[in-house]
């Protein structure tokens, strides 16, 4: 094992304390009187009341209470600085059962069939067996030692560590892992198939032990294998011979197991201590709840309310979870800008030209829609990597400053002096039509005029945006590296590659770069992005924030855009 | 009676049948399919096509329908091509909170809107109240209605929860608590119709002959309202609240995601965004047969209180 990443470290989510100390989200329900509660809100509507002569009691009753209607109304949209309710100082939290709340759960708690966007709901019971770590290093998760063998990139290895059983009481050794590898990859829905498409054979070589050998070199297999994708979760060998059982119970070795009988499917899930796991001291809480709160807006009431610890936020409510007080960790994650995949000019020539790409790039202030969009110049974005992720380079951020006059002028050598109209299709998922109106304004500016078609559901999106009638499209692609980049975006056979674009200078970048060891294949990323940048294949905008809000009284979310913004859920737990 | 029942009942398997029809047919027009929200944006094209095949999307649609019709028939509404689950078992599960919402807000806003209604119908100062106060209510948009009252009930004076439902069968009490801020919200626009509506047949109805006879007869002011008038006037109010349960059904879709309900409404959402064919179908069948069942109520209700019609 050459470069193998050993460790003996205490493995999963080693404790990160969390800069944000705050006080305990008490259940205020059962904590305060009914009069006082009364007694303290209608008083605040008296505050906001004093000074004025109300003509009468009654007017006075009415009046306040409008006004309470309006404070709360405009509390609600984020613009108050004043949250309410329960995010006050006190202690750590306290209670033994905790609740997160998402919006998104999966079909089927299969974790081989599924996505990685279910991540919040998979981790409580199913343990990845590497951990990404927030500075973008590596830790042993189930798996005690990990990587490649030898040159190339073409054999992994991974060892198991000892003692490991599944919440069913089976095994977790290397038979039971190949078992879970094989089962996966010969799954015709779920993410972790297309994962580890590269992976030709599965070899038990010890009892720990198994051994890869993969059809062509892949430089990302631990990544893969790590929370953000969590590409073999090992699943209870009993349960793989049924894996109908699957979709509405776990059986995997992770901290917690799913309690079906105080679970909702759609709703609620309950999870409760995995008598059999390993490390009894990452077990934080008696039991679990995931909620699943569509609406998120609803999510930070609930959050305000005691009735929700932690959840996954959404990008239109950041700044209302922060106006309530609660720990927001928001790591930009996204690529969120506009992709030219018109490179050869078929449906619109003046994208064929490499120089109309550039000044494009060059007509959009990145800084201007940030802070519009998401209240912070920081998610600025003008390149295909993220600060913290390998290939990011300070340098390419100077690549095409923001200059109209500029853009104006390199569009005028390309022929177009008076600009042009591009046809370019966009949806509402995740405020993205937003970010598009944002740059079309923009564009206009220097005669380029932006024709949108919105598509509302995310099927409807995407079956448009592969039908090629459009030669632009807004994107959102979650940034990790330029593997992850390749599988959607630069492979030609990717659905953001939607005019199949091939590139030979890129592709022999990424030739070289994946049978390069680490270093090497460091350095080849940034080239990558180089490379992507000088085509100017999109106008990146905005890194698009992932983010978790945490109530008062709790820590443990370690997710940066170097671990591609995904914590281990697990690690939530009580600040101290 | 029972004859009228049972010809509504046999109307009602033909109606079902075109409602599932258009459904089945219409779906199709949408772009994407449940392959493709099952796999996400990165899938490729030969895992799409396994995956449509898996599905049994390849089959032409005439005969998709056919197995589902077949099975429908038999009582078998089919699997979720997403969660694999069976669509009666799925379905049922949400029955239960989308029905005591409907219920509860139909309740509510018929006690209230009707005791509203007649006191507008007086005439006097309250009478412009209920007026104007049922414009306002119609106004209001239910989700920001919601938020509001979540702001308030459950963030700022913490006496209820601001999401989610508890059956009544786990916990009676926390059941109707769940249920209270929801009620509310889908309830004010239908309080304000069914209080206009009573208003308007109040006042025709007082206006009548009839009334000025009892009163010339000395018989008590309330038994006159209640007894002679409001009975006169309930066919149009009956009317009107069969068409605020059956609009509700259409309302619990915003309040559910608010409120976090997993009821009938959240479920059409996302079948709908996610092509389940069956499971869309599934929603199709039990909204047909709600909105029959409440009619069927309603005209039985119509005989109770209007005996010209029984005749009928």
């Amino acid at each position: 094992m050459d470069h193998v990443r050993a460790s003996n470290a205490e493995g999963i989510g080693s404790p990160q304390p969390c800069s944000q100390q705050a006080a305990a989200a008490e259940d205020a329900i059962t904590t305060k009187s009914l009069g006082s509660r009364i007694k303290s809100f209608f008083a605040s509507g008296a505050q906001r009341n004093a000074g004025k002569s109300p003509k009468s009691s009654v007017a006075a009753r009415g009046g306040a209470l409008l006004a309470g209607f309006l404070v709360v109304g405009v509390a609600m949209t984020g613009c108050s600085g004043n949250g309410g309710g329960t995010a006050a100082t006190g202690a750590a939290y306290t209670k033994d059962t905790v609740t997160f709340a998402t919006s998104v759960v999966p079909p089927s708690l299969n974790p081989a069939v599924g996505d990685p966007a279910y991540a919040p709901l998979y981790h409580w019971a199913y343990d990845p067996l590497v951990i990404m770590n927030g500075d973008g290093s590596f830790s042993p998760g189930l798996a005690e030692k990990f990587g490649y063998v030898g040159k190339g990139n073409q054999t992994y290895e991974l060892t198991l560590r000892e003692g490991l059983k599944f919440s069913d009481g089976a095994v977790l050794d290397a038979k039971a892992l190949k078992e879970n590898l094989d089962y996966t990859r010969s799954q015709t829905l779920g993410t972790a198939t297309t994962l580890l498409a590269a992976v030709k054979n599965v070899e038990v070589t010890g009892q720990l032990t198994v051994r890869l050998t993969l059809s062509r070199p892949d430089p990302g297999l631990t990544f893969y294998f790590a929370q953000a994708f969590g590409a073999g979760y090992p699943i209870s060998p009993k349960s793989l011979d049924k894996p109908a059982t699957l979709d509405a119970a776990t059986a995997g070795a992770g901290p917690y197991m799913l309690d079906p009988a105080e679970t909702v499917a759609g709703d609620h899930y309950t999870f409760v201590k995995n008598p059999n796991y390993w490390n009894p001291e990452r077990q934080h809480f008696e039991s679990v709840t995931v909620r699943v709160i569509a609406n998120p807006s609803s999510t930070i009431q609930a959050i305000q309310a005691g009735q929700v610890q932690a959840a996954l936020g959404d990008p239109t409510t950041l700044s209302a979870a922060r106006a309530a007080n609660l720990q927001v960790v928001a790591p930009p994650q996204a690529l969120t800008g506009i992709n030219l995949a018109d490179r050869e000019g078929t449906k619109s020539e003046p994208l064929g030209n490499v120089k109309v790409r550039q000044a494009l790039n060059m007509a959009v202030d990145r800084k201007a829609i940030a802070k519009a969009l998401y209240g912070s110049e920081d998610l600025a974005l003008s390149q295909y990597a993220l600060e913290g992720q390998v290939p990011y380079s300070e340098e390419l951020n100077e690549k095409y400053p923001y200059d109209p006059e500029k853009a104006k002028a390199l569009l005028a050598e390309a022929g177009y002096p008076d600009g042009f109209t591009l046809p370019v299709l966009t949806t509402s998922l995740a405020s993205l039509d937003k970010l598009t109106r944002a740059v079309a304004g923009q564009l206009e500016q220097v005669g380029v005029k932006l024709e949108l078609t919105t598509q509302a559901a995310a099927p409807d999106y995407f079956t448009a945006m592969v039908s090629g009638k459009y030669p632009a499209a807004v994107i959102g692609y979650g940034l990790a590296d330029m593997n992850t980049l390749w599988a959607g975006f630069v492979n030609k056979a990717g659905p953001f590659n939607f005019f199949k674009t091939v590139d030979p200078e890129l592709d022999d970048l990424y030739n070289q770069y994946r049978v390069a060891d680490q270093e090497a294949g460091a350095a080849l990323q940034k080239k990558i992005n180089e490379r992507l940048m000088d085509q100017a294949w999109t106008i990146p905008v905005v890194g698009a924030p992932l983010s978790y809000y945490i109530a008062p009284g709790l820590t443990g979310f370690d997710a940066t855009s170097a671990n591609a913004g995904v914590p281990l859920v697990t690690d939530l737990r009580p600040a101290k | 009676m029972l004859r009228l029942i049972l010809r509504r009942l046999a109307l009602s398997i033909p109606l079902a049948l075109i409602a599932s029809m258009i459904s089945f047919v219409l779906v199709p027009f949408l772009p994407g399919d449940a392959a493709r929200a099952l796999l996400g944006p990165n899938a490729t094209a030969a895992q799409l096509a396994a995956a449509r095949e898996e599905l049994g999307l390849n089959l032409p649609l005439w005969q998709q329908y056919w197995n589902w019709l077949t099975g429908a028939l038999q009582g078998d509404l089919g699997t979720s091509l997403i969660s694999r689950q069976p669509v009666t078992e799925l379905l049922n599960a949400r029955l239960e909170p989308s029905l005591s919402l409907i219920i509860g807000a139909t309740l509510v806003a018929s006690v209230i809107g009707i005791a509203m209604g007649i006191r507008a119908a007086r005439r006097g100062v309250l009478g412009r109240v209920v007026d104007s106060s049922s414009i306002l209510a119609l106004a209001i948009p239910d989700f920001w209605l919601g938020l509001v009252l979540v702001v308030i009930f459950a963030v700022q004076l913490q006496l209820l929860p601001p999401t989610g439902y508890v059956s009544v069968t786990d916990d009676p009490g926390m059941w109707a608590m769940s249920l209270v801020l929801p009620i509310i919200t889908l309830s004010l626009p239908a309080l304000s119709r069914i209080a206009k509506q009573t208003r308007d047949s109040m006042a025709t109805a007082l206006d009548g002959t009839y009334v000025r006879t009892l009163r010339a007869a000395a018989v008590r002011e309330n038994s006159i309202i209640y007894r002679h008038a409001l009975r006169n006037a309930a066919v149009p109010i009956l009317t009107v609240i069969g068409l605020v349960f059956v609009g509700a059904l259409g309302g619990t879709v915003a309040i559910e995601s608010i409120f976090a309900i997993p009821g009938l409404g959240s479920t059409a959402v996302q079948a709908t965004a996610s092509r389940d064919l069956p499971l869309i179908q599934g929603v199709v069948v039990y909204f047909t047969l709600i909105t029959i069942v409440v009619n069927l109520v309603v005209d039985l209700a119509y005989g109770y209180f209007n005996p010209r019609v029984r005749v009928k």
